[in-house]
């Protein structure tokens, strides 16, 4: 091995530029080839760590799923508060339930002497906070006793903070009034902000359904504590399995069939279309990256295969020599296969190098068709290749360099000692 | 030497180590493959961004009150004060603009409705529970070019007088009235301020445009189509949030927006509406689309500068490889000019084949990609892929395309030649007769 090794050092001493540039163009085609895995593998990153961060959040709704996850609401709605309880309490993978009154799309709210349009108002259960990871930065979340109470409280996020009262802090104690909905006295509600939860992505906003303005359910709920969909989180990844067990449950507890559609995503339409575009736009991304990347490997080693078969041809004397002094053929076709590993090694080597310095430009890049419109900086990925994609880089290009170096290293075995030495 | 001979023998070293050198006619033919196709990505890209022609939405020009439009990227946005008075837009709006804006041509309203089928016996027999439609005026038909296939679309004293009218699109009638003559037909309908019994007047042309939306419902074809006026809004309160406009050809847009700006800044102070074209959209699309371009640019850059590192690494091995021969063409009296052509012309041999090659590398990949960006296998919507599965349907591989794989590989390869014959030119008879 040390043999082989100084052999090539010695023969990359005597041509310089040959190895150099043989061992640049492996080292571009591994740089890209990282930088694309990278590219994928973060984006997977990103959308698992969306959905699945401390368990996987889904929706219970009382409501039929049709085909081409079209949804059939009950009427009249048959869920309870009591059922959510009931379901929380036996069974285990259910970790926290919140209803959700998903219903109050855009509205007007009234503070100070000033109008707003708000993007998403909601009205939610006491965990509702812990079903999604919301942080709070300021004051605190709902209790039950909001709840049962209907207590004209809420909870707001923190770009909406800032953009109405200047900081998180500011925001606590203020009043706000909700000019849309009136009370049954016909008076307008005026809440009172209690708590403030750290900003999340778009992404996530808009996968689950997440508003800005968190309100408890039972203000604009329905009657007599019925609930129409709940917000759960669990430990299961299976949704039919989750559907099963607990459409069995309510069952029980209704003593006749009940309506009950499971999904992931946003409370209010399974279909959520920013989500699913997002997904359908992160895989044609990778795929067509990675088929870039690929080909472009693959051109690297035409370069090794060629350089491989004039290498051999050069040293036809030389190989001949050695099977003439009874080397066997398998010693030649390892000798030269090892060549070409370390060829390719110092190849990737170099190309890991490459990826480094043009990780963050190239992710920079990528960001914004992640983020999607004027949402640049929202995406958060890391400016560091993923040790995953150096690793795959690395295996792949050393594969690719043993497969090409295959045909040189067994048409150099095949070279007859007598014809090569009398040979000219 | 002629011609002739410098191609001969170039093709004959070429023959005699035909494998390594088939490998890097491959690398090159890959790389031009992937360059020619990056033009024609882009290519098609920029045509997606210029508008198409027949397409009534990217001609359009929504004209928005600025309170009324809510950018979802933000959570709150101030819409006025308590004191403040509000303004809307008015049907004097829609014909004045209509009238000093010389490049608008057409003027209407449009408001997206949802009608609810509330008849059992549609119910039944039809089994549609509700459909997608518009509430407009006549102006919309005028400006996406449809025409009524059966009976009439709407007149302007059923838009005045607020007349129950309905007029559908073919799918839809077909699916509501099968094997009926469905004008003159009456149906209720559910819409989101009441309960409206409506009489089919008009079915509309089937809109060959629309072909690959027939299962969705935004589709023309599927929807239904009622005066404005019995909008919920305008019935109510008399208002009007936003009126649209359009233009008959797509390179007028620009100006026809700059034209409404003025009016609407003239009728109503500055900035008190918001118009909103195509254009907003595709500069906003730009933005994303750019830097990923670079990104894909680079890297098939890369990929070029890859197979011409692997011709310059071949040609040198080569040369040092004939030096022997390089020295005895130089001893029986070869000019340095001779041996740099010959290498040269074998160099430029090899990249035209690479070239040629990289022509059905070309058409390969692009088949490829028509096949994977094509609108019927990208699952999904969003102005991201949208503009995707709008690029995806332009490209096609043009002469031009073939030309810049021909043209990239044979520069390259020029590029890339000189260097290894200068050198081969160099070489000193003496010593290369020694070395042996």
């Amino acid at each position: 091995m040390t043999l082989i090794l100084r052999s090539i050092l010695s023969r990359t001493a005597k041509k310089p530029l040959r190895g150099l540039l043989t061992i640049s163009s492996i080292g571009i085609g591994v740089a890209i080839v990282t930088l694309v895995f990278n590219i994928s593998f973060r984006l997977n990153e990103y959308v698992n760590r969306i959905f699945a961060q401390n368990g996987h959040k889904i929706v219970i709704a009382n409501a039929e799923m049709r085909e081409n996850n079209q949804i059939d609401w009950a009427t009249p709605v048959q869920f309870s508060i009591k059922d959510a309880e009931i379901l929380k309490n036996s069974l285990d993978e259910i970790q926290y339930v919140s209803p959700v009154n998903a219903f109050l799309p855009e509205n007007r709210i009234l503070v100070g002497n000033h109008f707003y349009k708000t993007r998403a108002f909601m009205g939610v259960g006491k965990d509702y906070a812990a079903v999604y990871n919301l942080k709070l930065i300021a004051g605190s979340f709902f209790t039950g006793k909001d709840i049962v109470g209907r207590h004209p409280v809420a909870v707001i996020s923190e770009p909406a903070a800032k953009i109405l009262f200047g900081s998180a802090w500011n925001a606590i104690g203020r009043i706000f009034f909700d000019i849309r909905r009136r009370t049954q006295s016909g008076e307008r509600i005026p809440f009172e902000i209690i708590g403030v939860y750290s900003r999340i992505s778009r992404l996530e906003s808009e996968a689950f359904g997440i508003a800005d303005f968190l309100i408890p359910y039972t203000i604009y709920g329905l009657e007599d504590s019925l609930i129409r969909v709940m917000a759960v989180k669990t430990t299961t990844k299976s949704i039919q399995a989750t559907r099963a067990r607990v459409k069995k449950i309510i069952d029980d507890i209704h003593g006749h069939n009940i309506k009950v559609a499971v999904w992931e995503g946003n409370p209010g339409d399974p279909n959520c279309p920013f989500f699913r575009d997002q997904r359908a736009l992160f895989t044609l991304v990778s795929i067509f990256l990675n088929s870039l990347g690929m080909i472009i490997l693959l051109v690297s080693s035409f370069g090794i295969f060629s350089m491989m078969m004039i290498s051999i041809l050069e040293r036809t004397r030389e190989i001949g020599l050695r099977r003439a002094l009874g080397s066997t053929r398998a010693k030649i076709v390892g000798h030269f296969i090892i060549e070409t590993c370390v060829l390719s090694f110092m190849g990737s080597l170099s190309g890991i190098i490459l990826a480094f310095i043009f990780n963050a430009p190239v992710m920079n890049a990528i960001k914004p068709l992640l983020a999607g419109p004027g949402l640049f900086g929202d995406v958060n990925l890391s400016s560091l290749p993923a040790f995953k994609a150096v690793l795959y880089a690395f295996i792949l290009s050393e594969s690719i360099g043993i497969i090409f170096g295959l045909y040189p290293a067994i048409s150099a075995a095949r070279i007859s000692p007598v014809e090569s030495l009398t040979e000219e | 030497m002629k011609f002739r001979d410098l191609f001969g023998i170039s093709c004959r070293f070429i023959w005699n180590s035909a494998l390594e050198s088939l490998m890097i006619i491959l690398g090159l033919a890959l790389a031009a493959g992937i360059m020619s196709n990056l033009f024609s990505l882009i290519s098609a890209y920029t045509q997606e961004m210029k508008g198409k022609a027949n397409d009534p939405h990217q001609r359009e020009i929504r004209v928005e009150i600025k309170s009324s439009f809510f950018d979802r990227r933000f959570p709150v946005a101030k819409i006025g004060t308590i004191s403040q008075e509000q303004f809307n837009l008015s049907l004097t709006d829609l014909n004045g603009a209509k009238r000093e804006c010389p490049d608008v041509s057409y003027a209407y309203i449009e408001s997206p409705e949802r009608f609810d089928v509330t008849d059992e016996f549609l119910l039944d027999k039809a089994k549609i529970k509700d459909f997608e439609g518009r509430m407009i005026t006549s102006g919309y038909f005028e400006a996406y070019g449809v025409r009524a296939a059966m009976g009439s679309v709407f007149t302007a004293a059923d838009i005045k007088n607020a007349n129950p009218v309905l007029v559908l699109g073919a799918r839809l009638a077909k699916k509501l009235f099968p094997g009926q003559r469905p004008v003159g037909k009456k149906i209720t309908l559910k819409t989101s301020c009441d309960r409206i019994r409506f009489s089919v007047i008009g079915i509309l042309k089937y809109d060959e445009n629309y072909r690959d939306l027939d299962d969705e419902p935004v589709s023309i074809n599927n929807m239904a189509f009622c005066p404005f006026t019995l909008s919920s809004q305008y019935k109510f309160q008399k208002t009007i949030d936003a009126l649209s406009f359009s233009v008959n050809n797509v390179d007028h847009l620009r100006s026809a927006v700059n034209q409404l700006i003025l009016y609407f800044s003239n009728t109503y102070k500055r900035n008190a509406v918001r118009v909103h074209s195509f254009l907003d959209r595709a500069e906003e699309q730009k933005k994303i689309i750019t830097p990923v371009f670079f990104v894909i640019s680079f890297f098939s850059a890369s990929a070029l500068f890859i197979a011409a590192i692997n011709i310059l690494n071949l040609m040198l091995a080569r040369i040092l490889r004939r030096s022997t021969n390089i020295g005895i063409s130089i001893a029986l009296g070869a000019s340095r000019f001779d041996i740099f052509k010959l290498f040269f012309s074998e160099t430029l041999i090899l990249g035209c084949f690479g070239g040629i090659a990289g022509c059905f590398v070309t058409l390969g990949l692009s088949n490829i990609l028509q096949i994977f960006l094509s609108p019927h296998n990208i699952k999904g919507g969003g102005p991201q892929l949208d503009m995707i599965k709008g690029a995806g349907s332009l490209i096609y591989t043009t002469w031009n395309t073939l030309a810049i794989s021909i043209l990239l590989t044979v520069i390259t390869s020029l590029i890339f030649g000189i260097y290894p014959a200068c050198g081969a030119s160099k070489t000193e008879a003496s010593n290369a007769l020694r070395m042996r």
